[in-house]
């Protein structure tokens, strides 16, 4: 594996120069979003200054040129997840759209009253909401795989929750909220067992590390362009082909037709039957070239970076006074992010403490509001890790955590 | 988009001892008005129990979960209307409300004099996304107590 000095990665991005209340930053919320290298701004700005037309259907130079960027991206992702073919991938906002794609799509087409969806505690709210949506409308059931005490799957009942009843499991690849790295291995196989179709929520782990979705046989893969050094309002839904053959359309408009008269309309094939009206162009470039970027580095190597710094601050913070974190210690099933809590200080509080020293995590619930308080929180406080941070960061940051103890504490 | 963010300024340190112990702890043996309010972007929350007498708040019994600025907020609010009549509160609460919504107003006097113990929070308009967190109790109130 090629060596990578990750100390020379930071000058790649351009606002990690930036001092923040007189502090030069330190970039902690990697698993709210990421940082941008310049080669996506100078390709969105390239885009937009020599290429740009509206794609697949004009005959000029700038729309062919346009569609070709636009098509190679789709090519760059496909190797990038070692998708069996580009037409399984779908062009979406983001993950949120692609898990309501497959809700309305899908889900709407699929589903009977007798029939079970099942998910997970560790869930983010968009892969929650839509299921409960859809149950709704096919009076079908949402079942929960819980969790133990220390935020990884209580396995111990899956027989009774994956059921022949069964037809989709959905889960989370990474906690957003705790950073649990779940073994979607074997809920997959376990599904496969019984018939169920399987979607992973990946945009906490694409960004992070390897994956490969032939060798994890799942169905569908839904990750973000925007955690993953892309521009926002860009990502993916991977989809079997044949599934995605089947189902029917989940927008209407152009692009996605295939012929239309005043009474009727046919749909196009894969991937354009998903990607109705003018699709985020700019952005579909841009998570190439973003894709192109974190290849050139190797996903091995950042999953390494990654797991060196979150080992180092988690030994680090275990030496604050009190602190509890979530989530399990070993780093073998834990991300690149450290959810915790100091008593005495709301994570809020903190949160805008560590900004005054130049410092940006994420504080709340993080959009986990039912694993938050399953935890026995209302929120907590969550550093997230990507390839451009450094252990001295957060040596940084665990003195300026420690510096916070004494300020709210000598009132 | 505010540079500025002196800690001290936003958190002064009458709003951290407030923060610490907002009052109104005490239990209502009997509650004739209940009033919550959640941030669900936070998960800060306040539930204000009440007792009425002839539309004047005569007792607070106040349970908060959140940030220091949220407690301190609460806190300030529940002594702004204790023994107010709840036409006055409407008012109290639409002028305070107003004051963090409004920019350039940071001189304002307020009309109901029992407002400048709210001096000690004002700072915290410098923070534009901790105003939510001042706010909460504040709109909780002025949305459902009339």
């Amino acid at each position: 594996m090629q060596m990578v000095d990750f100390k020379t990665i930071i000058k790649d991005f351009p606002i990690l120069k930036r001092r923040i209340n007189e502090n030069k930053l330190i970039y902690f919320d990697n698993a709210a979003t990421s940082q941008k290298p310049k080669v996506v701004i100078d390709t969105l700005s390239n885009f937009y200054s020599n290429n740009n037309a509206n794609i697949h259907r004009g005959v000029h130079t700038l729309s062919m040129e346009a569609t070709y960027l636009y098509d190679e991206a789709k090519e760059k992702i496909a190797e990038f997840i070692n998708a069996p073919n580009n037409n399984s991938i779908i062009f979406t906002r983001g993950t949120t759209e692609s898990l309501n794609l497959i809700a309305d799509s899908w889900g709407q087409s699929n589903l009977k009253e007798s029939d079970s969806i099942v998910i997970t505690e560790l869930e983010h709210h968009s892969n929650i909401v839509p299921w409960q949506e859809l149950i709704k409308k096919t009076k079908s059931k949402l079942r929960y795989i819980p969790i133990n005490t220390d935020g990884t799957l209580n396995l111990a009942n899956i027989n009774n929750i994956i059921t022949k009843n069964t037809k989709l499991i959905s889960m989370t690849h990474v906690s957003n909220g705790i950073g649990t790295i779940n073994n979607i291995k074997k809920i997959i196989k376990i599904a496969k067992s019984v018939g169920a179709t399987t979607v992973i929520d990946a945009a906490q782990s694409v960004p992070h590390m390897p994956i490969d979705v032939s060798d994890l046989d799942c169905d569908f893969l839904t990750f973000s362009g925007h955690k993953m050094l892309a521009p926002t309002g860009i990502g993916v839904l991977y989809g079997k082909k044949e599934l995605l053959e089947s189902m029917p359309p989940y927008q209407k408009g152009g692009d996605m037709i295939l012929e239309v008269t005043y009474d009727k309309a046919t749909w196009n094939e894969i991937p354009f039957k998903f990607e109705a009206g003018t699709p985020n162009i700019a952005g579909a470039i841009g998570l190439g070239a973003a894709t192109n970027y974190l290849m050139k580095i190797g996903m091995q190597n950042i999953r390494d970076h990654e797991i060196e710094i979150t080992k180092y601050a988690y030994n680090n913070l275990m030496n604050v006074d009190g602190i509890e974190i979530l989530g399990p210690e070993n780093t073998d099933i834990r991300a690149g992010l450290i959810s915790f809590n100091i008593p005495n200080i709301h994570p809020h509080d903190l949160g805008t403490f560590l900004d005054s020293k130049g410092i940006a995590i994420r504080t709340g619930h993080h959009c986990a509001m039912p694993l938050i308080k399953k935890l026995g929180r209302h929120s907590s406080a969550r550093a997230s890790f990507y390839l451009y941070n450094t252990n001295h960061e957060v040596d940084k940051f665990t003195a300026e955590i420690n510096n916070s103890i004494k300020y709210f504490n000598n009132v | 988009m505010s540079e500025k963010n002196n800690l001290d300024f936003v958190y002064k340190e009458e709003i951290l001892k407030r923060s610490i112990n907002p009052g109104f702890s005490s239990e209502l043996s009997k509650v004739d008005k209940f009033i919550s309010g959640l941030n669900p972007f936070c998960g800060d929350e306040v539930k204000f129990h009440f007792n009425l007498s002839h539309n004047n708040i005569t007792n607070i019994y106040l349970e908060l979960e959140g940030c220091a600025i949220h407690k301190a907020s609460s806190s300030l609010l529940a002594e702004v209307i204790l023994n107010e009549n709840i036409n006055t509160i409407q008012k109290v609460c639409d002028e305070f409300i107003s004051f963090f919504n409004t920019k350039n107003n940071s001189n304002q006097k307020f009309q109901n004099h029992k407002l400048q113990i709210t001096n000690p929070i004002h700072s915290v308009k410098s923070n534009q996304i901790r105003i939510k967190c001042v706010l909460l109790s504040w709109n909780a109130i002025y949305n459902n107590l009339f």
